[in-house]
């Protein structure tokens, strides 16, 4: 849904439980209710499910292209048509330096990227205004 | 070429000498053999009509003019003698070898008598050369004509026919005529004989002196016009072999000497080159090898800097992960969400967050540093404006130095020229530069960033009223992980690798870094670039 509803349902997906754990906490002291998934497999099936209004997706290292093929599917496949509007926040443990996003060559293979980009470790504030912005749209 | 031959010219010089003066030799010869004859002849003639009058004397003095006449005829059928005649000295031919002849008068005028009645006085006397001369008869002979006086002389002015009287000087004129053919004959045959000879010494000569210039001058030049011809084409095995023994042979000698040590050096030169293609190649294949090995140490270099990069970027994610976690944890603890906390628990909380909040600085100073440190640092340089940069830079620490009441001022004029540097590498250096600045000043202090526009440079000066860095101390100051003691004594946070990154980065766009401190009152940090051209 477009509109900034106080229950706005947010999907995380991210192999550290203990990350799920806080950032579920986090949100659920906002005006948020939260799914979250341990690996994208899982993540897409809770998609499907619950529907989201917004997903966090971590960039995990061990399965870093699968979290970019998701959002990249989310964006673009056929199967993924009824959420191509769902907005995506990559989460980042590795922060850019460079002051280029660090993407893995996701680049050159031509996927699409998520609407924004937030580095670990998350602060509720900022993760809010992030949220926020991108369910206004 | 061979009217240019030097031969050819000499022999024609020569030619020309040669004829010229044995031209004028001979000529002068004949003319002087011709006078001595003509002379001989001439005596000889006179002295035949000496004695012709002689022979006839007797029978002058006898009057016995048929005897004369007798001789006379006689005398004329002599070979050689053409006619010869007595005139009396009225000029009446009285006795002749032709007889029809006696009784004529002659001219006096004639060619004959002119020598002695050309004058209105006949001479008395005659010389000898004034009696002879010579002309052409009707019929085209030569002849020589004597005239022979007779003179009056006691025998005859007393001879008993009382013929001639006393005073009388010249009694008759005797002339003979004496054919010249066979003296012009001999002088006829003596100048072809002397032309004979005159053609046969120049052939002699000239071509002795042709032969010799063949022989000892021709032959030998042109065998060595054909030896430099060779070496100019490159064969120095050419000699001329065999000399004469004289200035031309010693030519020769010479120039097989010469081209002897010209193959000798050329030899050397072979020799010095085939070596020093030895060495380059030996050189060359060194060079390749090292290149070979060097590109190997590069590749392996550039692996290991890959790996370390990897790993970095593994050690940063768990690493994050972690705090990450660790940070959340304690904020929502802190943020009392779930019950309240007693002041130590707030605090011992508090504590924890702090330092792992320190943790993730430092993290990402490592982080900084590693990368500004690898061979990965990638540095985009483009004119940078000043002014423009600081000024970001100064929006982002804005809030810590408002806490504060830092005023941060900025003295860069907008037209100051462009600096030439990677854009988000400066302002790290200057991010770090002002947040020191900041960090280090006491309540109500003051920043201060200015330029100064030097030789091809530009400074840029960082000035706070901070607490300084003591003068043993300040060597130290850009190394890594280093904190000044004050610092820690007036408990301010730090991860002391700031300065650092920013001398990694000053240097990695070829500038350097300058730093002038008070303990107590303040520091200055001078950033030294290049100007853009």
């Amino acid at each position: 849904m477009k509109t900034s509803d106080p229950k706005a349902k947010i999907l995380v997906i991210d192999d550290d439980p203990d990350f799920l754990k806080v950032v579920s906490i986090m949100l659920k002291s906002g005006p948020y209710t939260v799914v979250t998934a341990k690996n994208p497999q899982e993540g897409k099936e809770k998609l499907f499910s619950e529907k989201p209004d917004l997903i966090l997706l971590d960039i995990m290292m061990d399965s870093l292209f699968d979290g970019y093929s998701l959002c990249n599917d989310i964006k673009t496949s056929e199967e993924y048509e009824e959420f191509k509007a769902t907005p995506v926040i990559f989460c980042s443990a590795v922060k850019d330096i460079t002051g280029s996003r660090f993407n893995f060559g996701s680049d050159e293979q031509g996927l699409v990227g998520p609407d924004d980009y937030i580095d670990k470790p998350v602060q509720s504030d900022d993760l809010f205004a992030r949220i926020e912005k991108l369910l206004k749209k | 070429m061979f009217r240019r031959s030097l031969a050819v010219k000499l022999l024609f010089f020569i030619a020309v000498i040669l004829i010229l003066t044995i031209g004028i030799f001979a000529y002068i010869n004949i003319n002087i053999q011709k006078k001595y004859l003509i002379g001989e002849m001439q005596q000889n003639a006179f002295l035949l009509s000496q004695t012709i009058e002689r022979s006839i004397k007797h029978d002058m003095l006898t009057a016995r003019s048929d005897y004369i006449q007798r001789t006379l005829e006689n005398i004329g059928e002599q070979e050689g003698i053409e006619h010869i005649r007595i005139f009396d000295k009225k000029g009446k031919i009285i006795a002749a070898d032709s007889t029809d002849e006696i009784g004529t008068l002659i001219d006096m005028q004639a060619e004959a008598c002119t020598t002695c009645h050309s004058s209105k006085e006949p001479l008395k006397r005659l010389s000898s050369s004034d009696r002879a001369r010579t002309f052409n008869l009707e019929n085209g002979d030569r002849v020589l004509g004597i005239i022979n006086p007779i003179y009056n002389e006691p025998q005859c002015y007393n001879s008993a026919c009382h013929f001639h009287p006393e005073d009388q000087n010249v009694l008759g004129v005797m002339d003979i005529l004496i054919s010249l053919d066979r003296f012009d004959e001999q002088i006829g045959t003596n100048r072809k004989q002397i032309l004979i000879y005159f053609f046969f010494t120049f052939l002699l000569i000239s071509g002795g002196i042709s032969l010799f210039i063949i022989l000892f001058v021709n032959t030998p030049i042109h065998k060595l016009i054909e030896g430099t011809r060779r070496i100019a084409e490159g064969d120095l095995d050419y000699r001329i072999g065999s000399y004469h023994s004289n200035e031309i042979g010693e030519l020769g000698k010479s120039f097989d000497r010469m081209t002897a040590k010209l193959k000798e050096s050329q030899e050397e030169i072979e020799k010095w080159n085939l070596k020093l293609k030895n060495e380059v190649k030996k050189a060359t294949e060194k060079l390749r090898k090292t290149n070979v090995e060097l590109n190997g140490a590069n590749k392996k270099l550039q692996e290991l800097d890959n790996m370390k990069s990897d790993f970095m970027r593994r050690m940063e994610h768990g690493s994050r992960s972690h705090l990450a976690v660790i940070q959340s944890c304690l904020s929502l603890v802190l943020k009392e969400y779930f019950s309240e906390l007693n002041e130590q628990q707030k605090d011992l909380v508090a504590t924890a967050e702090r330092r792992c909040s320190a943790m993730l600085d430092l993290l990402d100073d490592i982080l900084i540093l590693s990368y500004r440190k690898s061979t990965e640092a990638v540095y985009h340089m483009e004119p940078v404006h000043m002014r423009d940069l600081v000024q970001k830079v100064v929006e982002d620490i804005h809030a810590q130095a408002q806490k504060r009441n830092i005023e941060i001022d900025i003295q860069i004029p907008s037209d100051f020229p462009r600096v030439l540097a990677d854009p988000e590498a400066l302002k790290e250096v200057f991010s770090n530069l002002l947040t020191n600045a900041v960090k280090y000043t006491r309540e109500h202090g003051t920043v201060n960033v200015s330029v100064k526009l030097k030789k091809g440079f530009i400074e840029i000066d960082v000035q706070d009223t901070g607490i300084g860095i003591a003068s043993e101390n300040l060597p130290e100051i850009f190394s890594e992980f280093y904190r000044a003691p004050n610092a820690k004594s007036h408990k301010i946070e730090g991860t002391g690798l700031g300065l650092a990154i920013v001398k990694e980065i000053v240097e990695a766009h070829h500038g350097s870094l300058k730093v002038q401190s008070e303990l107590g009152k303040g520091s200055t940090f001078t950033v030294i670039l290049p100007k853009t051209k």
